[in-house]
C-alpha cells in the first residue's frame, strides 16, 4: 500500500522568520513513522513543497522515504496558511492517486489494518461545539455547501486511507473549495478541522462510502500496541523539556536498535539538538 | 483523471451527465478544487473546459456560481449560497473563550479524556433564543485525570470491585468500543454509569466508571505523555 507523509512549509513561514526547521521529537517520529511503515512491506512518499524538499534533502534523511515529490503549491493556491495550517494535506491528496494512505509525521502505524473498500480514519471525534460549531458559524464568500448531514461525527484524519479516486476527488474538491471560499478570520481551529475532518465524514456519509476507524473514540487512551500519535504531547514537550528529553532519548534508542542501518539519521537529529 | 464525479448525489461519467444533473455545490467544489477542467477534457467536455479556463477562480461571491452555471448551459445559478449567523458566531466565540480550548500552533488536541456520554449542550444567544448543537457530547474530566494532575495517585476513591476484564496484563486490549450512558456529576464521577464494550477477541463486558478510571490510571502509568496523545508508551528506550 502506498502511504504519504505530508509537509507544507507555508504555515511555518506565515508564522516565523528564518529558515524552515523541524523540532527534534518531530524529526525522530517522522523517521520512525516512515521506517516502521516500510518494514511492513508498504511504500511511502514525502509530499511537500520546494522548501520542504530542500530541507529534508539538505538534512540528509531523505532516504527514509521511497521518494520525495514536490506537489504542494508553495502558496497553497491562495489559501490562508495560518487558518488552514494543514491545508497542504488536501493538495497532496489531490496529486496522489487512490488507493492511498495519508498519515501525519507524528503518527506511527506499528501494525497496519487490512485495506479494502472502506474509508479508514484514526477515530471519530465528538462534536464539541467550540471545536465543531454548526456550519452557519463559518463566514464564506459565495460558497455553496452540498446538503451534508450535520449530525455525522467528524473523523480524525491523522491517519486516512482513501480506497478510491471517486471519493478522493469529491472530498478533496469540497475541502479545497471551502478553504478558498473562506473570508479573513482569526480562527485557527474551527475552520481547519471543519475543512479537513468534518468534511471527510460528511463527504463519506453523502456518497455512501463506508467508514471504519483504527480506534474507538471512547477508548482512545486504553492500552494498545498498534498506533502511536504524539498529537498534544508535542506541545507538552515544548512546555516541559524533561519530558522532551526523555522521549527523544527513547526515540534515539529505538531507532538505533530497530533500524541500525538508519542510525545515521539519529546522529543527524542529535547533531541538530546541539 | 480516471474517476466518476459526484453530482447531485449521483456518480456521473461524462460532461453531458453533469449538464443533466447540474448541481452548483458539486460543480463549484470541483472547479475550485482544481480538477474539473482536466476531468472534462477526458470525459467529452472539451468545449466546456475551454469556457471554464476563461473564468477567473478569484471571482467573488455569486458571480463565480453564475459563471459556472452558464458554462454548463444553465441560465444562472439558482442554488442558495451559504449564509452565516452572526449571533451564532458570537455565542460560539464566547463559549470558546470560557472553555479555553487548547490548540497548538499546528492543531487541536484533547483537553481531557475522550470519554463522552450521551447528552446535549444548549445555550442562548440573541434575545433568549436557545439553540442546540448536534449530538452534544463533550469532554469532561474523569476522576483519574484529577488524581493524575494533582500527582497524588491516591486509590482510595476507586471502588473495591476487582477488575474483571482480564486476568492477564494490559497489553491484550484491542478493539474495545462502547460509550458511557449515565449522569455527569461535576468532577467526572459517574452515577449509575456503565461502559459496555466488546472485546476484539469476542465476548462482551460491562465496566463501571470506576473500572474505566482504573484502566486509564494504569495506562497513564505507562507513559505520562499518553494523556496528550496515545500509544506513546510504545516509544521506549
Amino acid at each position: 500500500m502506498n502511504g504519504i507523509h505530508i509537509v507544507s512549509t507555508a504555515p511555518f513561514f506565515a508564522a516565523k522568520n528564518g529558515a524552515f526547521s523541524v523540532e527534534d521529537f518531530d524529526l525522530y517520529c517522522t523517521v520512525l513513522s516512515a521506517l516502521v511503515w516500510r518494514r511492513q512491506g508498504h511504500t511511502i512518499t514525502l509530499c511537500t513543497d520546494r522548501a520542504g524538499a530542500e530541507y529534508y534533502t539538505g538534512l540528509g534523511i531523505e532516504k527514509i522515504w521511497n521518494n520525495i515529490r514536490v506537489c504542494i503549491p508553495d502558496d497553497l493556491e491562495g489559501i490562508e496558511p495560518r487558518t488552514y495550517w494543514a491545508g497542504g494535506k488536501l493538495f497532496a491528496l489531490r496529486e496522489t492517486p487512490a488507493p492511498v494512505v495519508m498519515f501525519d509525521t507524528d503518527f506511527i502505524v506499528w501494525n497496519a489494518p487490512q485495506f479494502g473498500d472502506e474509508l479508514i480514519a484514526a477515530h471519530r471525534e465528538d462534536m464539541y461545539p467550540d471545536i465543531y460549531p454548526p456550519p452557519a458559524y463559518f463566514r464564506l464568500n459565495g460558497h455553496i455547501l452540498p446538503p451534508f448531514s450535520e449530525n455525522v461525527l467528524p473523523l480524525n484524519t491523522a491517519f486516512l486511507y482513501i480506497p478510491n479516486e471517486d471519493f478522493k476527488s469529491f472530498y478533496v474538491s469540497q475541502s479545497i473549495a471551502f478553504m478558498k471560499s473562506t473570508l479573513p478570520t482569526d480562527d485557527r481551529l474551527c475552520y481547519m478541522v471543519f475543512a479537513e475532518q468534518r468534511l471527510a465524514a460528511m463527504c463519506a456519509e453523502y456518497t455512501g462510502t463506508p467508514v471504519k476507524t483504527l480506534l474507538d473514540k471512547d477508548s482512545l487512551f486504553f492500552p494498545q500496541d498498534n498506533f502511536t500519535h504524539l498529537w498534544g504531547a508535542k506541545q507538552k514537550m515544548r512546555d516541559e523539556p524533561a519530558l522532551r528529553k526523555q522521549l527523544c532519548n527513547n526515540f534515539d534508542a529505538q531507532l538505533r536498535t530497530q533500524f541500525p542501518e538508519y542510525s545515521y539519521c539519529a546522529d543527524i537529529i542529535k547533531a541538530q539538538e546541539n | 483523471m480516471n474517476c466518476s464525479l459526484w453530482i447531485n448525489g449521483k456518480k456521473v461519467s461524462s460532461a453531458d451527465e453533469i449538464i443533466e444533473n447540474y448541481d452548483a455545490a458539486s460543480v463549484r467544489g470541483y472547479f475550485l478544487g482544481g480538477c474539473l477542467c482536466r476531468w472534462l477534457r477526458s470525459h467529452g467536455g472539451e468545449e466546456i473546459a475551454n469556457k471554464l479556463d476563461r473564468i477567473d477562480p478569484a471571482m467573488c461571491g455569486d458571480k463565480l456560481n453564475d459563471a459556472l452555471a452558464v458554462a454548463f448551459g444553465q441560465k444562472r445559478c439558482t442554488a442558495q449560497t451559504h449564509k452565516w449567523d452572526v449571533r451564532l458566531i458570537r455565542a460560539v466565540d464566547a463559549m470558546r473563550g470560557a472553555n479555553s480550548v487548547p490548540s497548538s500552533a499546528l492543531g487541536s488536541y484533547p483537553k481531557g479524556s475522550f470519554g463522552s456520554f450521551g447528552g446535549s449542550w444548549s445555550g442562548k444567544y440573541g434575545s433568549g433564543t436557545s439553540f442546540r448543537f448536534g449530538s452534544g457530547s463533550y469532554a469532561h474530566r474523569w476522576e483519574w485525570e484529577w488524581e493524575y494532575e494533582l500527582g497524588s495517585f491516591r486509590k482510595g476513591s476507586f471502588s473495591a470491585n476487582s477488575f474483571r476484564l482480564t486476568a492477564g496484563s494490559f497489553g491484550s486490549f484491542s478493539g474495545l468500543s462502547g460509550s458511557f450512558r449515565g449522569s455527569y456529576t461535576g468532577f467526572g464521577s459517574f452515577v449509575n454509569g456503565s461502559f459496555r464494550g466488546v472485546l476484539s477477541t469476542g465476548g462482551s463486558f460491562v465496566m463501571t466508571a470506576d473500572e474505566y478510571d482504573e484502566i486509564m490510571y494504569r495506562c497513564l502509568g505507562m507513559c505520562p505523555l499518553n494523556r496528550y496523545g496515545y500509544g506513546i508508551h510504545l516509544i521506549h528506550g
